[in-house]
């Protein structure tokens, strides 16, 4: 499981984590949500092993998390892969240099649940749409079935209908396989729907960790409160019962 | 991917007649009557009007640019690139006893600068902004802020005059070679490091290496089909012009050293108005430009497939 300790993360002379602590069971997942520069970025960076905490640890079973091999999507699809490469090329490299074992009609499964036709792997991610391309994305990162996915905005380059495919396809493959999933999303509908737990962060700290219920009928902090009703008020968000 | 060597080909074979025409019309239109600069070459004295008129005609002056443009490009066709018009040997056996002392002096020049650049930026980008790095971008920027007449001289002070361990004029022997050669090396070495170094940096922080090395894809799999082909096509643009530098420069330590080459082979045809020499050593080496460029295009294609396609 993840374990992230009280950690504080210094990116020049500014605290952008500060004293963050949450965890993370295989098979579920923690969505984390907050405005723009809150540190969701940074806090992917961390668990990713980017950045050193200036205080606290962060672990994978008692391990550094890159013992794991975790798989990453990224926000920026385009810049997620590299340009000169074939999309195949880059789906199967970490699966043969990992020395990952891949199941024979994952590819086609994964494909099909993705929207994605075969031939579209052998372009390069230039001759792809960027819906495409964050599709792939989420192939490579689900290819070799992980323990431990990191989610960086999945779903924000696709359309609606592809949204609600590509999310029921990874809620799917996470009660099939029991991955842990670490979702950073502005989307509140989706980490209502999809998530364990809702970790809102502002200014670098956790104001609340809940399950999606406490979160839609009574979040404890003022600043929950005022992002649960933005989002009804867009209408990402069913109005609470 | 023939195609686009076809493309190429006929790119290269455009930059050539361009060069040839080019190099023709400057030697023509520069201030000076050509027939009196040749035959004062040829008799070095004052030499009358009718020797002037003879030397017009007999050198093919007389007939206007284009006849004589014309009569000049045909048999170069044919790799002829005619006689002197001022000792009236032919100029090819000349040229290529000039090339021999030249090429090779490049070709250790850019074995210098290949040999100290190369370790000297794996070194400075094991730890970006250490001080292994800074040292290695301050020798580099010295190394491309003195020119090659300063060094050669420095050199020749030091090591010939001062130690005296190395012969500062000639090409008798190996030896005579070194310091021209350092001379060439060292400020290839310079460019090269700088561009190397910052090719490797930018490539390592390409966006998407964090999520395939995490993944478990080995460092050494990622320089191979990430870093590697990502940092060589600007290494391989600078090397492009290198090959120019290397050649001006070649040109340039030769008269330094005291060395034979197309250096003095070129000065001495200048100064005579020597068209044929002169426009077999400038076609000589815009064929070897154009050659090394050409080499260097299909290589990028190789390195980086999206380079001359239709999406790129």
């Amino acid at each position: 499981m993840l374990k992230v300790d009280h950690v504080s993360v210094k990116r020049g002379a500014s605290v952008a984590l500060k004293g963050i602590s949450l965890s993370l069971d295989p098979g579920k997942t923690l969505a984390v949500v907050g405005e723009s520069g809150a540190g969701k970025s940074t806090l992917i960076a961390a668990i990713l092993g980017l950045l050193k905490p200036s205080h606290g640890s962060i672990t994978w079973a008692g391990a550094p998390v890159r013992s794991c091999r975790p798989a990453l999507v990224m926000q920026e699809p385009r810049s997620a892969f590299n340009p000169a490469l074939s999309l195949r090329h880059s789906v199967f490299e970490t699966v043969t240099a990992g020395k990952l074992k891949v199941q024979d009609d994952r590819l086609e499964r994964l494909c099909r649940g993705l929207e994605l036709y075969p031939g579209l792997l052998d372009r390069r991610p230039s001759a792809v749409s960027i819906g495409q391309a964050q599709r792939v994305g989420i192939l490579r990162a689900l290819i070799a079935a992980p323990p431990f996915v990191l989610f960086d905005e999945p779903l924000s380059a696709l359309d609606a209908v592809t949204q609600k495919h590509t999310a029921k396809l990874i809620a799917d493959l996470q009660d099939e396989e029991g991955f842990a999933a670490l979702i950073v999303t502005h989307d509140l509908g989706y980490a209502v729907a999809h998530a364990d737990e809702i970790a809102v962060l502002k200014s670098g700290r956790i104001d609340e960790i809940s399950t999606p219920q406490v979160f839609m009928a009574s979040p404890k902090s003022e600043y929950c409160r005022t992002l649960r009703d933005a989002a009804v008020a867009l209408g990402a968000l069913e109005p609470p019962v | 991917m023939i195609a686009s060597i076809v493309d190429l080909v006929l790119r290269a074979l455009i930059v050539l007649a361009g060069t040839a025409l080019a190099t023709f019309a400057l030697l023509w239109h520069a201030p000076g009557d050509p027939a009196q600069s040749i035959a004062m070459a040829r008799f070095d004295a004052l030499v009358t009007d009718e020797v002037i008129a003879i030397v017009r005609e007999e050198v093919g002056l007389d007939v206007g640019f284009w006849s004589a443009f014309q009569s000049w490009v045909r048999p170069l066709l044919v790799f002829d690139f005619g006689n002197s018009s001022v000792t009236g040997r032919e100029v090819l056996p000349d040229l290529l006893t000039a090339i021999s002392y030249t090429v090779p002096l490049a070709l250790v020049g850019l074995a210098i600068g290949l040999v100290v650049s190369i370790p000297l930026a794996f070194v400075a980008t094991k730890r970006p902004g250490g001080w292994l790095d800074r040292l290695a971008v301050a020798i580099a920027s010295l190394g491309a802020a003195i020119p090659a007449y300063w060094l050669g001289l420095l050199l020749i002070l030091i090591f010939a005059v001062h130690l005296a361990w190395l012969p500062a004029m000639g090409a008798r022997t190996p030896a005579h070679a070194v310091l021209p050669a350092l001379t060439l090396g060292l400020g290839v070495a310079a460019s090269l490091t700088r561009i190397i170094r910052s090719g490797i940096l930018e490539a390592r922080a390409q966006p998407f290496l964090p999520a395939i090395k995490r993944r478990g894809v080995s460092s050494k799999a990622i320089g191979r089909d990430h870093v590697v082909p990502h940092a060589a096509i600007p290494v391989l643009t600078v090397l492009g012009l290198e090959m120019a530098f290397l050649l001006e420069g070649a040109v340039m330590v030769e008269i330094i050293f005291g060395r034979p080459g197309l250096g003095t082979f070129l000065v001495t045809a200048i100064e005579a108005r020597d068209f044929p020499q002169v426009q077999a050593v400038v076609i000589l080496t815009a064929l070897l430009f154009v050659t090394v460029n050409l080499v260097i295009d299909v290589i990028y294609r190789a390195l980086d497939p999206r380079i001359g396609e239709q999406d790129a």
